[in-house]
């Protein structure tokens, strides 16, 4: 019985403790909303940007870097793809719109009195696609292929090696879950000769002939590895010349000079649109896109750096 | 003494507001799950269970990855139920003492192995023997996580069904010995027809583990979202409900984020239901002996 007055009294006790913290934790809160209020009253300065998932990750993280170095910014990012990213520059909705790909007269030709010209581009980074095959595919002949080979081997038109001069396997397909960026990329720039992309493809109703599907680019390049009969395509930071060589597509080797020149076929290079040329603190948000701080992001995200 | 049923009186207060508050989050996990996916249901209507999943034409229909559940779950308990019953007809009605008691700790340490070590296992070892066993270009294939599945299945398997047979009356046997039946014709005429039910349990929730298992699934099953030409091929890879929303739950948008949700909710329902059937199938045997 004197056990259960003790635990009682440790109780009471508690429930003060408790009392104390949670007044403690309200003040907290209400002061931290007020003092984050008054800042917000005394004129935040507001960027917003839109566009291309895949620019999508660079610019989230460097408006964070951002925020933190500057107090009274508030960066807003949303996705939406690169059609929606210039066209609201466009017509004013954002101060930056992204993009994965160069603007089109097409894409501001509804919106009044702005031309093409009035977009100024900002390239913040360059992306490239290496594709890799097994270390055993490239010893036997396979070092180069075309685009359009490349198209009819995802597409299932070319199920074997012998096909494109390799030995006689049957080609072991790998891409990337549908919601990457990478794979993105690649099923918007791989096309056969009459210029119809594995994009137009798929949109068309056709289904990729794929054997494995993975998450990250790490995974294709150890399924690449371990199965002498794959093909897969990853980021170029990815590629490794003894477990998962990079060929040449159309006779151009993946490496940063030839993405950067625009040689290899499989890169682009990725936009921060304005409506005119950039001023205050948009410039200076874009300079520290494009400053080492900001590439450094734009690498650790896996893309190109200027 | 008052005191006392004041103490008791507290701790029931207690106990009971636990018990709500695990049943208030099962359904607010529900009610989350179903307002998340309505608006898939809503875009589709049936049509969600067409094979249709591709994120370029914005269409995200979940048949693909419902019919590799099914495949792959039928896959583990062809596998898990022969072995599995006799494992536990062995361990209950066969072993002897000792023998039991080494294995029956064995077989249960078998269910504590966390999933992703079967899958690891799975994707370095027996996706490179399946390759060159069956001649295959790619070792990642329903058959791949039918096995995986089934292994995982197992232990639940064995060690409940041994529960149930342990649990018919030692007369019922001796009655049968007595008049002359050999040991194996009570073990077929008699005790595992009398443990059937508890026995049933078992393999409904063997069959609730393999269905609801994702990450040995996710590495050995290949991810793909289609049903494969002819459909029962098992050396195809495919993907399961579990395996396409670890795959593309982090970065799915819109309509892509219901659909999944949507998955979700179609694994809560299945398996919820067998876990219902297989408690009503428990209670049925406990009622068996005790009541009666």
């Amino acid at each position: 019985m004197g056990g259960f007055g003790e635990s009682l009294m440790v109780e009471v006790k508690n429930k003060k403790i408790g009392k104390t913290m949670l007044a403690i934790l309200i003040a907290i809160t209400f002061g931290a909303s007020i003092f984050s209020g008054c800042v917000e009253e005394e004129g935040t300065i507001t960027i917003s940007i839109k566009g291309s998932s895949t620019v999508l990750p660079i610019a989230e993280i460097c408006a964070e870097e951002y925020m933190k170095l500057n107090d009274n910014i508030l960066i807003t990012v949303a996705g939406g793809g690169s059609s929606v990213g210039i066209k609201s520059v466009a017509n004013g909705e954002v101060d930056i719109g992204d993009a994965s790909r160069a603007a089109k007269a097409s894409d501001v030709e509804n919106i009044k009195g702005v031309e093409l010209s009035n977009l100024v581009d900002n390239v913040i980074a360059y992306d490239g696609i290496a594709v890799v095959v097994s270390p055993y595919i490239k010893n036997n002949n396979v070092t180069d292929l075309t685009m359009e080979q490349i198209y009819m081997i995802y597409t299932g038109e070319i199920s074997y090696w012998s096909e494109v001069g390799g030995p006689d396997l049957e080609i072991y397909i790998n891409d990337r879950a549908s919601t990457s960026g990478t794979r993105a990329t690649f099923v918007e720039l791989i096309e056969n000769s009459s210029g119809y992309t594995l994009e137009d493809f798929e949109e068309d109703g056709g289904t990729l002939a794929v054997d494995d599907v993975h998450q990250e680019n790490s995974q294709v390049v150890s399924a690449v590895s371990l199965n002498q009969n794959a093909i897969g395509y990853a980021g170029l930071g990815y590629v490794n010349e003894e477990t998962c060589p990079a060929i040449k597509v159309d006779g151009v080797l993946p490496s940063t000079t030839t993405v950067k020149e625009g040689d290899y076929p499989i890169s682009r290079s990725l936009h921060m649109y304005t409506l005119g040329q950039p001023t205050g603190t948009v410039k200076d948000f874009i300079d520290y896109v494009k400053s080492d701080e900001g590439q450094d992001i734009v690498e650790e995200e896996g893309f190109i750096r200027l | 003494m008052l005191r006392r049923q004041i103490k008791e009186r507290a701790i029931r207060y207690i106990f009971f507001i636990l018990a709500a508050v695990s049943i208030f989050i099962v359904f607010f996990i529900l009610f989350f799950l179903i307002s998340e996916s309505l608006p898939a249901f809503q875009e589709y209507g049936f049509s969600i269970f067409d094979s249709d999943w591709n994120v370029t034409r914005d269409v995200y229909k979940i048949g693909a990855a419902l019919f590799g559940t099914a495949i792959v779950t039928i896959g583990a308990m062809i596998i898990a139920i022969p072995l599995g019953l006799a494992g536990a007809i062995f361990l209950s009605e066969i072993a002897p003492y000792h023998v039991r008691t080494v294995l029956k700790p064995i077989i249960e340490l078998l269910a504590g192995i966390p999933s992703i070590v079967y899958g690891f296992l799975g994707a370095t070892l027996l996706v490179q023997y399946l390759v060159p066993t069956f001649d295959l270009l790619k070792g990642k294939s329903y058959l791949a996580g039918a096995l995986i599945l089934g292994i995982m299945a197992l232990p639940i398997i064995i060690s409940i069904s041994d529960d149930a047979l342990k649990a018919v009356p030692r007369d019922l046997k001796e009655a049968s010995l007595a008049v002359g039946a050999t040991k194996w014709e009570t073990i077929k005429k008699v005790t595992f027809p009398t443990a059937i039910s508890g026995i049933s349990a078992a393999v409904i929730m063997g069959m609730g583990r393999a269905i609801g298992e994702t990450m040995a699934v996710s590495l050995v099953v290949g991810n793909v979202m289609h049903i494969p030409v002819p459909p029962f091929d098992i050396f195809e890879s495919g993907s399961t409900l579990t395996s396409i929303i670890a795959l593309e739950m982090g970065e799915a948008t819109g309509l892509q984020t219901y659909s999944l949700f949507a998955c979700g909710v179609i694994l809560f329902i299945i398996v919820g239901t067998m876990s219902i059937v297989s408690n009503i199938l428990k209670e049925r045997i406990e009622k068996k002996f005790k009541g009666g």
